[in-house]
């Protein structure tokens, strides 16, 4: 499957602020692999979304189910997939107040690291 | 056992009422007046604040609520033909099963009432809606400016459903989530 893969700013942060050989790392790594073999098969897609979303966006457990969520967008008519970031409150913690997610409205160049600091995974 | 948010808990209570019409709601003067008549007849769970205004029973955080469904493309708005107004449909039809039996989990009796009150009230004239919602007692008793009805709901209402069903509820509600991932 040739899809192309592109990282969003926020996850690339992330992903550069894990701990080396850290077990959150590698369960990272692995769902990036799964992602890279085969998109179809990662994770779920999210249910009851409005339909230009609709079977778009997927969720993967990092952890086990009852830790972090990570998003992604598969476009299949463009084959492309977007990795957009890590939950960083744990499952079941889900607020909606405190997580700056207009983040991705902004152009990446313009995102300033305060609010990146807020996706940061503990 | 889970919960969701009573944000959530509003946008799918609108999401479900607008549902039941068959053709979509005429009108933001009928979309109040009909979740008013609901909510008195049903009054355990007031999901908005309803004040009475120059329309009459009339709710603001419904009117967001429903300019919220509208932009996160969970409904549909067309201009009327008469040229006065909207009409608000549903996008996914297909989805009002699973929104009624989370209502149901939630409040069996609250559902009735929006089946009932829609289907008795929902396709008057806009003439006799009006004269039906304004002989309201409590409506009657009250004063321009005053608060009929005061929202109730607690921050976090349970649901009788697997955790990834009320999360991917929670998400496909929440307007930040939807406009983040349409931007991804």
């Amino acid at each position: 499957m040739d899809y192309k893969i592109i990282w969003h700013k926020v996850f690339s942060y992330q992903y550069d602020h894990l701990e080396r050989n850290s077990l959150l790392k590698k369960q990272v790594d692995k769902q990036l692999e799964v992602i890279q073999r085969n998109p179809q098969q990662a994770g779920a897609p999210l249910r009851y979304l409005p339909p230009d979303l609709a079977g778009k966006i997927r969720r993967l457990h990092i952890g086990g189910p009852s830790k972090y969520r990570m998003f992604i967008k598969v476009d299949d008519k463009e084959k492309e997939i977007r990795i957009g970031f890590i939950d960083p409150r744990l499952k079941g913690k889900l607020d909606y107040g405190d997580l700056p997610l207009e983040i991705f409205t902004q152009s990446e160049d313009e995102i300033d690291e305060k609010r990146l600091k807020k996706f940061l995974l503990q | 056992m889970s919960s969701i948010s009573k944000e959530t808990f509003k946008r799918l209570f609108l999401l479900y009422t607008i549902g039941q019409f068959k053709d979509g709601v005429y009108g933001k003067l009928r979309l109040n007046k009909i979740v008013y008549l609901i909510l008195r007849e049903y009054s355990d769970l007031i999901p908005f604040e309803f004040k009475h205004d120059h329309y009459g029973q009339h709710s603001e955080e419904l009117d967001e609520t429903n300019e919220q469904l509208s932009y996160m493309n969970h409904t549909t708005v067309a201009p009327l033909e008469a040229g006065r107004g909207n009409r608000y449909t549903l996008e996914r039809k297909e989805i009002m099963e699973f929104y009624r039996v989370v209502l149901g989990y939630v409040s069996p009796g609250l559902r009735k009432a929006i089946d009932e009150i829609v289907e008795q009230d929902g396709y008057l004239s806009e003439y006799d809606l009006r004269k039906k919602a304004y002989v309201d007692e409590l409506f009657l008793k009250s004063e321009e400016g005053s608060i009929l009805l005061k929202e109730n709901l607690p921050e976090r209402i349970t649901v009788d459903l697997p955790g990834d069903d009320c999360e991917d509820l929670e998400l496909s509600l929440d307007p930040k989530f939807i406009t983040a991932m349409r931007h991804l």
